[in-house]
């Protein structure tokens, strides 16, 4: 996992250039530049020099199972994700039908990374921008039980991980056809009592954040987001968008593409007809909330409803709560229900074809793609994170908040450009390992 | 004592009061530096310490020692002449993080993990970060020159400051 070292470049007081500098022990860069004319928003652009494009090219020539514990390392934050997608594309291509109680293991899996990654979000990066303070070390000063009921929330998605993944960081508990052992029905029932507390912590979170004030940014977004009408969709459904698009999500590559872009390395999704997608919790929340648990629905209407989680980005921070509750909520219920299973996985054959499926990462959708041999192997590979697609879409959100923050004193509204990028929760680690925040004024 | 391949999230409390986390990523290259350097710790240093490699250090791992431990922190660090050793208390670490402002989206610095932990503790960890600066972190890298010729010399910290901290606890 990659930790951050930052610096702080100075002024160019002619060009009125700011910039914020970040300096990472790891390859790659990232850059967020704001070009202003006047008082028009002239450029907006993000650039992403990444790293998970090495992986595409490490997994040829790889068996399934060395897939997916290679793509786990993608993300220290969300390897669950990288895993879940690969493994569910080739469980699909290989038919194979996975015991029920496995596959409610696989989605206890994914709340586990839900409920770490969000509580990590919410509660130590992004709460720090809506309450005035620099860092959570000087939050954490003013509101010790506030942070530490994050860390706690936090911890219980990294126990879920832990238990299932043999550890929490780059896990190693699943296989194509299900687990390499799969827990006891006691040694998950030792998770409910911290699951219970995580429950109302979670609520607790959701009236807290809805409490905060929230910058005036609204706009009218096209969004993108798994749909499944029996759940809440996380690896299951149809990939729909705002605007009518509704593929099987092993056909994402059907209906979205990649283009590259001249000011960045990485690659930039749209939909074919280029239009600009967000997804995460957001999206998911507007989109695909009639699967919501019935105490996620409720807190939802009790924080102000869809509508200002579907208009003004900065209410992300409610959804992710939201969604706490519904992995805690679901995560109680699957271990309630849950009789091991007589065999940890199945046994599966390989064929040849196209491995190819799209899962709800903790940041949004992402799509993996693997064309094999009829031995398994990995021939070509795609994997499109959540980040690049959202980075798009981020570029239009930029340019149209900037003109917002433009009055005020240059470290000021970098910090609030700054603040809104926070809000798409970008992976660092799966995109970008460096961001420049540079606001330039000609 | 074998080397933990993760940090326990409820540490068992076992009779070392020295905690070594050893962190960094083993396939980005010198990102590798802290789990190489630990994994060749002496028989005696991995006698008197629990070593648990992790890919970060978390505000949590801190926190969560239990009173009179004392904790060493290995990790790669970024500006001195690679191969270069870096060594600080943890209390100096964590007053750094003052004057650290953090744009990641995802991870805290290091130095606020640790003002944090500490921060959440009724009396502070004793202990000391030890880096050894590195040259790339390039994916799927081995260690560089420069810094593979000095991992020896991390290993020889790591085992010196294991040896002091034991000594210096009172409750060993």
């Amino acid at each position: 996992m990659t930790r951050k070292k930052v610096a702080v470049e100075a002024t160019i007081p002619e060009q009125r250039v700011f910039a914020v500098d970040s300096m990472s022990r790891v390859e790659g860069e990232g850059r967020l530049r704001v070009v202003v004319k006047g008082d028009e928003v002239v450029e907006a652009e993000l650039s992403i020099f990444e790293a998970p494009r090495f992986f595409e090219r490490l997994v040829v020539g790889r068996h399934p199972d060395q897939v997916i514990d290679m793509v786990a390392r993608i993300c220290g934050i969300c390897p669950v994700a990288y895993q879940m997608t690969a493994t569910e594309g080739f469980e699909r291509l290989f038919g194979v039908e996975l015991d029920a109680n496995v596959r409610q293991l696989r989605r206890l899996f994914y709340w586990g990374e839900w409920l770490q990654s969000h509580a990590l979000h919410i509660y130590l990066l992004h709460a720090p921008d809506f309450l005035g303070y620099d860092s959570a070390l000087d939050m954490a000063r003013d509101h010790r039980s506030i942070v530490e009921r994050g860390l706690a929330l936090k911890q219980v998605g990294v126990d879920i991980m832990a238990l299932l993944g043999g550890r929490a960081v780059h896990p190693v508990g699943m296989r194509v056809g299900g687990f390499y052992r799969v827990p006891t029905r006691g040694q998950l029932r030792a998770l409910l009592p911290a699951l219970e507390v995580a429950l109302e912590d979670s609520k607790e979170t959701v009236r807290w954040t809805s409490s905060l004030e929230l910058p005036e940014f609204e706009r009218d977004p096209l969004m993108l987001s798994l749909y499944d009408a029996e759940l809440y969709a996380l690896d299951t459904g149809r990939l729909v968008t705002t605007e009518g698009i509704d593929v099987d999500p092993g056909d994402w590559d059907e209906a979205f593409s990649e283009q590259h872009v001249e000011h960045s390395t990485a690659l930039q999704a749209t939909s074919i007809d280029g239009k600009r997608h967000l997804l995460g919790p957001s999206s998911r929340v507007v989109l695909s909330g009639q699967g919501l648990h019935p105490l996620a629905k409720e807190a939802l209407e009790a924080s102000g409803g869809v509508e200002i989680i579907r208009r003004n980005m900065f209410a992300s921070i409610n959804a992710r709560g939201i969604e706490m509750i519904h992995a805690a909520a679901e995560a109680i219920a699957i271990i309630e229900a849950y009789e091991p299973p007589a065999d940890p996985f199945v046994s599966w054959e390989p064929r040849a074809g196209k491995a190819s499926w799209a899962t709800e990462a903790p940041r949004g959708v992402l799509f993996h793609r693997y064309d094999v041999d009829d031995e398994g192997r990995v021939v070509k590979a795609r994997i499109v994170p959540p980040t690049s697609q959202n980075q798009a879409f981020m570029e239009d959100d930029m340019r149209g908040f900037a003109g917002s923050v433009l009055d005020l004193p240059e470290p000021e509204a970098a910090a609030r450009l700054e603040a809104l990028i926070r809000c798409y929760d970008p992976c660092i680690s799966c995109a970008t390992h460096f961001l420049r925040l540079e606001v330039e004024r000609i | 004592m074998p080397v933990a391949d993760h940090v326990p999230s409820h540490p068992s409390g076992g009779t070392r009061r020295v905690v070594v986390f050893a962190c960094g990523d083993p396939l980005r290259g010198d990102d590798s530096v802290a789990h190489v350097a630990c994994r060749a710790l002496p028989p005696e240093a991995l006698a008197r310490a629990d070593v648990r490699l992790t890919g970060a250090l978390e505000a949590e791992h801190l926190r969560d020692l239990a009173a009179g431990t004392r904790a060493i922190v290995v990790d790669a660090v970024v500006g001195p002449a690679p191969g270069e050793l870096v060594e600080m208390e943890l209390a100096e670490m964590g007053r750094r993080a003052e004057s650290v402002v953090t744009t990641s989206t995802h991870q805290l610095p290091l130095d606020q993990v640790v003002a944090i932990g500490q921060l959440f503790r009724d009396e502070p960890v004793t202990g000391r970060f030890i880096g050894l600066a590195i040259e790339s972190v390039q994916l799927g890298g081995e260690p560089s020159e420069s810094v593979a010729a000095s991992i020896e010399l991390l290993t020889g910290a790591v085992a010196r400051a294991v040896s002091e901290l034991d000594a210096e606890n009172p409750d060993t």
